[in-house]
């Protein structure tokens, strides 16, 4: 009899233990996932949720638009007023949003919010092949740049690392900073939430929207198992 | 048939090429630097599961934009490039700056398409080469696959008759294309350099020209190889190569310029078209002159401005720093007596590399300081503090202007 009420206590025990167990180890587990999430630099996040809507856009799912708030600047806006040559002996993009534009937009790296949006004039980018400008963009949280024209080595670097780049005459023209816009990248659909106003961006070049559909030259290389 | 930039497409893919085509293409070399290097490895690691460079002799890393290192920072960057360098069998080369050093090496041949982490990649196109700057992504890719995609450019023609005037170089040339082209006017385009002026120039000289390409946006600035190329090859290559020249080219637009009419200029800040000539600004007080860079730190350039500067001293409120573009460049500066005038005079000499030309190093401008100097930019913030104020003129003028301490034409001191 004792034997039987023994084996109940023990079996009891044992369940009692496992669970016990079960619990540490998910919330351990748990615990150890959260710490990764926030170790990891904010950009990741926002590449591959930005990969994935560039990705998803161009599977034709409609939710996938871009939301923000308009930065405006001017024409030539070189790559050394986007992120300083004393500012970017750095691989970290943390360090590189930090300095974002502080030569013409102090309060910018400060108050820029994930989702918005800069808009500038003619031939953005121009001046040094430093990968670090649109990486500070990006990591600043910055979803898309639309310009008047871009220099061509930040173009190709922007379109290299996922960071969408319109050329749409009319916007630049028509908004304000401050304002409100939304953005479809599949249609290249701008429309300001402020004016009401709506606007086409120029279409890609069709070797760049493939580039662009990969997010990013990496993600292309690997999806097509060499550049071609 | 076409412009120089579409013979070097076709004969190295065996087909005619066209402007406007997008075409994938294998490089003939892929450069990178010590800034630039880093983003680049990052890139390559995501991309290859070899772990192998596509061609270690064919890859590139110089060490030019700040050494020695000047801080922790940049220390510990170098520390990671050495590394991979090392890992790759790449040799580093620590010797001067990447545009100079690539050529004198005898890495750029006439016909060869190369890109470069680094704007001025460009300069290579003297010697008929198509070379492009590219941010360190598409170098990455470059190191993992030897390839990289191109949109064949359409062309622009700058054509310079006449000769240079008394007291005019080819740097004061370059602004005056910028200034009749734009800052932006040659985006995504080719820049071919012909004319009686350019052929009767030197390497060094067409270096100057095709330096500057991207300060009009170009994608590459090229002068057709000639007898001067080669004889400038001779010694440094010793495999064929090519000599493609443009056949029957379909320019979009031709400028010309007659060299005769022009005078010294200057770039005033902070944007390369905005040029003026040397006597409206002749008046500026400047507190340091540099003389320098891949533009103009070869050894034409310090002869002539240790040729104005030989036996006088710099002006007492005015610094000076000399940083010749290679270790080539420094020892035949030395023997030839050029080092010794200007450290006689007062000024600096650097280590072969970029120097002060992007503010991360040494020679770094004070708020509200001015400079005169033979770099390519005269960007906002690009030296140091972001009211400083940057002119840019030729080796001549920046020798001028250290003895007198403002901006000054050199025809008065020639």
């Amino acid at each position: 009899m004792w034997k039987r009420e023994g084996l109940y206590l023990l079996i009891t025990l044992l369940v009692f233990v496992a669970l016990v167990a079960l619990v540490a180890l998910v919330t351990h587990v748990a615990g150890v996932l959260l710490t990764v999430a926030e170790s990891l630099p904010r950009q990741h996040h926002k590449i591959s949720t930005l990969e994935s809507r560039i990705i998803g856009s161009t599977n034709g799912r409609k939710e996938q638009n871009i939301m923000g708030r308009i930065w405006m600047l001017g024409d030539n806006v070189n790559t050394d007023v986007i992120i300083p040559g004393r500012y970017n002996v750095t691989t970290d993009r943390t360090q590189l949003a930090r300095y974002c534009l502080c030569e013409v937009l102090p309060e910018f790296a400060q108050q820029v919010r994930v989702g918005d949006v800069v808009i500038a004039g003619h031939n953005f980018g121009c001046g040094s092949s430093r990968e670090h400008a649109p990486a500070a963009l990006q990591a600043c949280g910055v979803q898309v740049v639309i310009a008047r024209s871009f220099a061509r080595i930040f173009y190709r670097n922007a379109v290299n690392i996922g960071l969408p780049v319109l050329v749409c005459e009319e916007v630049v023209a028509a908004s304000d900073a401050g304002q409100e816009m939304e953005l479809d990248l599949a249609t290249g659909i701008i429309h300001n939430r402020t004016t009401g106003q709506t606007f086409q961006a120029e279409p890609l070049n069709p070797f760049v929207a493939r580039i662009v559909a990969a997010g990013g030259i990496i993600e292309y290389v690997r999806q097509e198992g060499a550049l071609r | 048939m076409g412009t120089l930039t579409e013979e070097i497409f076709s004969h190295k893919l065996g087909r005619t090429v066209v402007q406007g085509e997008t075409v994938v293409v294998d490089v003939d070399r892929v450069m990178s630097h010590d800034t630039t290097t880093p983003l680049a490895i990052q890139a390559f690691r995501k991309l290859t599961n070899s772990g192998r460079v596509f061609n270690s002799q064919r890859s590139h890393i110089v060490f030019d934009h700040i050494v020695p290192a000047a801080t922790i920072a940049a220390a510990t960057l170098h520390r990671d490039v050495r590394a991979f360098a090392q890992e790759q069998d790449i040799p580093i080369l620590q010797e001067g700056i990447c545009h100079q050093v690539m050529p004198e090496r005898g890495y750029v041949t006439p016909g060869d398409i190369i890109v470069g982490a680094d704007s001025h990649t460009c300069t290579y196109g003297a010697l008929g080469a198509f070379a492009t700057g590219m941010g360190s992504t598409d170098i990455g890719v470059a190191y993992a696959t030897g390839r990289a995609w191109f949109r064949i450019p359409p062309t622009i023609n700058i054509r310079i008759t006449g000769s240079l005037p008394f007291g005019v170089y080819a740097k004061d040339v370059t602004f005056e294309m910028v200034r009749r082209v734009g800052v932006d006017g040659a985006n995504y385009r080719a820049i071919e350099y012909t004319g009686e002026l350019v052929e009767q120039m030197s390497v060094s000289e067409r270096f100057t020209f095709c330096n500057m390409a991207i300060e009009m946006g170009g994608k590459a600035g090229l002068v057709a190889p000639d007898a001067t190329t080669q004889a400038w090859l001779r010694g440094r290559v010793d495999r064929e190569y090519p000599i493609l020249s443009p056949y029957n080219p379909r320019y979009e637009r031709v400028v010309e310029i007659d060299a005769t009419t022009l005078s010294p200029q200057i770039a005033c800040p902070p944007d390369v078209n905005n040029v003026v000539p040397v006597e409206e600004v002749e008046h500026v007080r400047i507190d340091q002159v540099f003389l320098g860079t891949c533009t103009n730190g070869r050894l034409d350039d310090l002869a002539i401005a240790a040729n104005i500067m030989r036996g006088k001293s710099l002006h007492p409120q005015t610094r000076m720093v000399v940083v010749p573009a290679s270790r080539e460049i420094y020892l035949e500066a030395m023997r030839l007596g050029y080092l010794e005038t200007f450290i006689q005079a007062g000024a600096s000499v650097g280590t072969p590399g970029c120097g002060p030309c992007i503010g991360r190093h040494y020679g770094v401008l004070a708020p509200g300081e001015r400079a005169l100097t033979t770099m390519n930019r005269n960007f906002t913030g690009r030296m140091g503090d972001p009211t400083a104020e940057i002119y840019l003129g030729s080796p001549a003028t920046a020798a001028a202007t250290a003895l007198s301490g403002h901006i000054t034409d050199p025809r008065n001191f020639l």
